[in-house]
């Protein structure tokens, strides 16, 4: 996945966040090895001091751990990962509600626009898989 | 510390280049030397790499004072051609190799054969943008505590941009620290972790690039269009 | 450090010096060859032998100077344009980039001295020796060692004559020339140098304030040269010997070296605290 930093905001907030959704997406598994902070810094094209700092808040949170020689791996507690995962999804819900209540929808309206959308996007695959002869 | 500057000053027939320059650089950073045209950017790389002499204050890498000893130590890039177009580019790194204790000439070659630039053509045959990317890798090609890249991007297309950025970052060391100076910010900024911002010859910020996106809430070339308006 | 710029020094200016020494080698051959003709035996030749002289008297000063030139050219494209970013951020001291073109400089200008030096010789001999040979005269080679092997004043020839007149021997003579040609070619050398770094000084128009300086620097020495040849010339107004131009001969060339050793020392410590400035490059 590209990534793709915006200038406005600090950087490592922005590396945090995409480790973050690779590790719950799955990206990352749990117990996997991130590669090197250099390799890393370089994959992003950013500063290796900005990686280090991202990599050690990680760190501090506990969601990546490092082994002296080894280097740092992915944590292996699920329910941490499960528990961010929820955080950020509430984020993303709450973010979603605020906006849809900035433009004058209301919540059962909001729910059956929600339900609509599902809704065809499902019949859009169906025909999509039909096509395919699925 | 490797780069310290002490009330730098330079004076050209009573115009200040620069006024009290006072910085301090330690290892493993990539800093960003930000200013307009004229505000002294050129004037104060010249002076670390000893092409310049101040009118008062001192300099010193690593506690030498600028004479050959700091110049062993700096990898400097002029911001415009200065190799002999002469000379074959497998002569150039020989000559580089002889000099420079610290010159790694397997590194070049690597570089040079990833870019299919054949060292034993003449620097003159290549398109400008080959030889910008041959200067570079040979001040890239030094195991320097302290690089002096003056303007690397400028000119040059937004690919063999990103080819130098990529080679600064695979270059980086974290016992080295490199120096550039440029206008073109928001290509670069995200490879920097501290900038300076330069004003008429005064240090107006020097600070860490993720600290000032968090106090202003704008990136580093937004923050520099509001500071330098014209 | 200084072996390793002396090295590409050297490297850098073989190629031109060695065009211009190699057209002067053949130049000098054809020349042999001429000579070795009869050519010039009929009257209506002459016109022709003196343009040739010319031709070949004029190439040599070329030569001359063109070597000069080119190492003052040298000098400033490698230190004072794109080049001298490159060698001022090398981990040397000015006065070893001063030195290493000052070596190699010296070196390709004597060598060149010397060449024309024999190119000279060589022709000369080359004629002398078809002149003596078609005229038929035996014993050339006798005489001419008789008359050239004895250095001692007391003998009765060529040389004992050339004492008597100038107050010492060719040989004594030769060997101050070589001497001057030895200082004065360090002078040269120098004085271009000291022109261009003087010129770095000015704010612009470096080159043109170069020549300047060099012209300037050149009467400078001039000046002094015959000032410090006045010394013998008063030296005899105020003794009273009898012959005044054998002391005045002797002395005459003994100034002239001093003069340009005095110069030459000026000129070096000129050239050292110029280079230690540090310049300001375009």
């Amino acid at each position: 996945m590209p990534w793709n930093l915006n200038s406005d905001r600090p950087i490592f907030i922005q590396i945090i966040e995409k480790i973050q959704v690779d590790i719950i997406s799955g990206l990352y598994m749990p117990g996997d090895k991130l590669p090197s902070v250099r390799e890393l810094a370089q994959e992003a094209s950013v500063n290796p001091n900005t990686m280090q700092k991202a990599l050690s808040e990680l760190e501090r949170t506990g969601l990546v751990y490092a082994q002296r020689t080894s280097g740092r791996f992915i944590t292996e507690d699920t329910t941490m990962i499960d528990e961010l995962k929820s955080k950020l999804a509430k984020e993303i819900v709450t973010e979603f509600l605020e906006n849809m209540q900035k433009l004058g929808f209301q919540k059962e309206e909001t729910i059956s626009l929600l339900e609509k959308t599902l809704a065809t996007e499902k019949s859009t695959k169906g025909e999509a898989d039909n096509d395919t002869g699925m | 510390m490797i780069l310290e500057c002490k009330d730098l000053t330079k004076t050209y027939h009573g115009f200040p280049a620069l006024s009290d320059i006072s910085l301090q650089i330690d290892e493993g950073h990539i800093i960003g030397l930000l200013g307009p045209n004229g505000s002294g950017k050129t004037t104060l790389i010249k002076l670390i790499a000893g092409l310049l002499s101040p009118s008062s204050g001192t300099i010193s890498i690593e506690g030498n004072p600028v004479g050959p000893a700091s110049k062993s130590l700096i990898s400097y890039l002029p911001d415009h051609f200065y190799l002999d177009g002469h000379r074959k580019v497998k002569d150039i790194i020989g000559f580089f190799h002889d000099f420079y204790r610290d010159f790694e000439p397997l590194r070049a070659y690597d570089m040079l054969g990833k870019l299919n630039i054949d060292p034993n053509q003449k620097l003159k045959t290549f398109s400008k943008g080959t030889k910008e990317k041959v200067h570079l890798i040979l001040a890239m090609s030094r195991r320097a505590k302290l690089y002096l890249l003056d303007e690397p991007i400028a000119g040059v297309d937004p690919a063999a941009r990103d080819y130098i950025l990529q080679t600064i970052l695979s270059n980086y060391d974290e016992n080295a620290s490199i120096l550039i100076s440029t206008h073109l910010i928001s290509d670069i900024e995200n490879i920097l972790d501290q900038v300076v911002f330069l004003h008429k010859g005064r240090i107006h910020t020097h600070a860490c690039v993720d600290e000032l996106r968090q106090e202003t809430h704008k990136s580093i070339d937004d923050l520099f269009r509001e500071v330098f308006k014209c | 450090m200084l072996r390793k710029l002396l090295k590409y020094e050297w490297r850098a200016t073989c190629k031109v010096m060695v065009i211009m020494d190699s057209a002067l080698i053949l130049l000098t051959l054809a020349g042999c060859c001429i000579l070795h003709t009869d050519i010039f035996n009929h009257t209506d030749a002459v016109p022709m032998a003196v343009l040739m002289v010319t031709l070949y008297a004029l190439s040599l000063t070329a030569l001359g100077i063109a070597t000069l030139f080119y190492l003052y050219f040298r000098f400033y494209r490698n230190l004072f344009t794109q080049e001298g970013y490159l060698m001022h951020t090398l981990p040397v001291t000015p006065l070893q980039l001063l030195h290493s073109k000052l070596i190699v400089g010296y070196i390709w200008t004597l060598l060149n001295a010397s060449l024309i030096m024999v190119s000279i010789l060589c022709l000369a001999f080359v004629a002398g020796y078809h002149f003596a040979v078609t005229h038929g005269m035996d014993g050339i080679w006798d005489r001419m060692i008789k008359e050239l092997a004895l250095e001692s004043p007391a003998a009765e020839n060529g040389i004992n004559a050339f004492y008597k007149i100038f107050g010492y021997t060719p040989l004594e003579f030769f060997r101050q020339l070589i001497w001057l040609q030895l200082i004065g070619s360090f002078v040269s050398l120098l004085t271009g140098y000291v022109s261009i770094l003087l010129g770095q000084l000015i704010e612009k128009y470096k080159l043109m304030a170069s020549v300047g300086f060099y012209i300037a620097l050149y009467i400078i020495n001039q000046i002094f040269c015959s000032i410090l040849m006045l010394v013998p010339g008063l030296q005899i107004l105020v003794q009273d010997t009898g012959n005044f131009l054998y002391s005045y001969y002797r002395d005459m060339m003994g100034y002239a070296i001093l003069s340009q050793f005095l110069v030459g020392i000026v000129f070096y410590i000129a050239a050292v605290f110029l280079m230690r400035r540090r310049v300001n490059l375009d």
